[in-house]
């Protein structure tokens, strides 16, 4: 369709060569969290949102998507989830316990902090229900973790949009998931709120396997994002989408260990990483 | 966001309320007092002035009588004499019940109506038209019927009540079911709500604002459906409605005025009512979202 090939090297490893970009396992090795092969979506209007993305995200690995807006980086994530279906392609393993992060909140305006968190474990009918009390821990114990130990019993109105965000996060975590899908979920927050909520995430992303229940192993996490300095921050590999029908164009490794500090954000090397992904952005824009 | 937009949409009133209560120079509990009854005091004084004007000035005192007696005659002639209206009272007492009745037939079908309606778009298709059918079917007409198939009595005034005032329930359930957040539709398909999940823990306590919405309205058109039983059937215990077209042939004015102003009273009682239970329902969550976004 285009002469843009898709500059997708292999996939990266659980936890990412430094040196490298590419030379990492093949994608699709089994255990994947998420992995997508020659995936393409046709809405019912017949644009062609995505075409031939391939990807991988690696169990512990968290993977952010840019990409100019419109580009269909919200499209991945609905597919990644199940909410639609592609036209073309494979996408594997879907999970079954995965969380996805929306853009809003949304939390359900009538309940409180905590019965939002609850509502997940609530609406699980199968096998692995939880009974009223032990939904009332666990959902108490997740919003501990993203430090609302004490705004239970709030109402959404009665949070700032920061905190009605970890509600949401804690509402991911308390599913325990095996992949965390995130739709620009700081978007809509002012900087400094964002800048904090990061670091929040990424502490609760290397905590996890630890804190987790019941989790096999580390999870995944594919993060869609349009902001470069946020990718490149949370990210082991940051995926660079083309505007549509949107492919994945570049595919650039972050080599910075974790726990990263706020502070890495003004270090040399994390601009030219971030650099690196603007350059093949703006090659996407063309 | 979503439950802003349709708090617009729905019920302005709620996001008034609570620029008011936000206003930095809110005093003291009189204050607020003299703030909600000074306006409403001030239109009584106004509604007074105007009809005393007409009484008066515009009107010679044989047409007066007839056309409109002035408010102290209302008083004195009908309100304050025991005989006249006692028979308004008891007739009130019965528009009471059948409006009341005839409003919770009239909010249980409505609302059952709107969730079945909500469940496939196809049902949505097929019967949203009938409803309108009930909301423009000519009512003068099918009231006599109506008398005929059910009878003179309380059926039948309620069922002309459940008539007049469904519409509202329907439609403004409808409203407030499809006006639910898609993200939240989103999240509950994530995590493979049954139907009867998404119905009773997302459609059905989203659409409360704009059902109380449609409530408060429905209560209204209540008391207006009472009324209009009464009055066009005649028969049967008298109502409300039987009094004021006995009132209208006899020339009663004086009457027939108070027999209004009692209906009317009602009316807002009722409204007000409804507002109160809508503010205990849903204030906490809907209307408070506005303040601190």
């Amino acid at each position: 369709m285009s002469s843009v090939q898709p500059a997708v090297s292999s996939p990266g490893t659980a936890r990412p060569d430094i040196s490298a970009d590419t030379g990492a396992p093949a994608p699709g090795a089994p255990g994947a969290a998420l992995r997508f092969a020659g995936v393409a979506k046709r809405f019912d209007t017949g644009t062609l949102a995505l075409a031939d993305v391939e990807l991988a995200v690696a169990p512990g690995e968290f993977v952010s998507v840019v990409g100019p807006s419109g580009c269909g980086k919200s499209t991945l994530l609905r597919l990644a989830s199940g909410l639609s279906a592609p036209s073309a392609g494979r996408i594997e393993p879907r999970s079954d316990r995965l969380a996805y992060v929306f853009q809003d909140p949304t939390l359900l305006p009538w309940r409180s902090a905590q019965a939002n968190v609850e509502l997940v474990l609530e609406l699980n009918t199968g096998a692995g229900r939880l009974a009223k009390p032990q939904r009332r821990a666990r959902a108490a114990r997740a919003l501990k973790t993203v430090g609302l130990a004490g705004f239970e019993r709030q109402l959404p109105a009665h949070l700032s949009g920061g905190m009605r965000m970890r509600v949401s996060l804690a509402r991911a975590l308390v599913l325990d998931p095996d992949l965390f899908l995130f739709d620009e979920p700081f978007g809509a927050l002012d900087e400094i709120t964002r800048l904090h909520l990061q670091e929040e995430l990424q502490r609760l992303f290397l905590s996890r396997p630890a804190g987790s229940a019941n989790s096999a192993g580390a999870c995944g996490a594919l993060f869609i994002t349009h902001s470069v300095s946020e990718a490149v921050f949370l990210s082991d590999r940051v995926l660079v989408m083309s505007a549509r029908p949107g492919r994945i164009v570049a595919e650039i490794e972050v080599p910075f260990d974790r726990p990263r500090r706020p502070e890495l954000r003004f270090d040399p090397e994390f601009g030219r990483v971030a650099a690196r992904v603007s350059e093949a952005l703006t090659g996407a824009h063309k | 966001m979503t439950q802003t937009r349709s708090s617009e949409v729905v019920s302005g009133e709620w996001s008034d309320r609570t620029t008011r209560h936000s206003r930095p120079m809110t005093r003291g509990k009189s204050a607020r007092v003299a703030r909600a009854v000074l306006p409403v005091l001030g239109t009584v004084v106004v509604f007074l002035g105007i009809w005393l004007a007409v009484s008066y000035l515009l009107l010679t005192p044989q047409r007066r009588e007839i056309l409109v007696p002035p408010p102290q005659e209302v008083l004195t002639e009908a309100l304050l004499r025991w005989s006249h209206l006692r028979p308004m009272l008891r007739a009130l007492l019965l528009d009471v019940q059948v409006s009341m009745v005839g409003l919770a037939i009239a909010v249980v079908l409505g609302v059952l109506a709107a969730l079945v309606m909500s469940q496939a778009p196809w049902l949505e298709r097929g019967l949203y038209p009938f409803a309108i059918l009930l909301q423009v079917v000519p009512i003068l007409a099918i009231v006599p019927l109506i008398g005929l198939w059910f009878d003179y009595g309380f059926n039948g005034r309620v069922v002309v009540c459940v008539i007049i005032a469904i519409f509202p329930m329907i439609a403004n359930t409808l409203f407030g079911i499809h006006s639910v957040d898609r993200g939240a539709h989103d999240l509950f398909t994530l995590n493979r709500a049954t139907r009867w999940q998404r119905l009773t823990k997302l459609s059905l306590p989203g659409a409360l604002p704009s059902l109380f919405a449609g409530l408060r309205i429905s209560s209204g058109l209540s008391v207006i459906g009472a009324l209009v039983g009464d009055f066009f059937f005649v028969q049967g215990q008298p109502g409300l409605g039987t009094l004021l077209s006995t009132y209208i042939s006899r020339v009663q004015s004086t009457d027939l005025f108070a027999a209004i102003l009692l209906s009317s009273l009602y009316g807002v009682a009722v409204f007000a009512l409804f507002s109160g239970l809508t503010s205990v329902a849903v204030g906490s969550w809907h209307g408070g979202a506005g303040a601190d976004r």
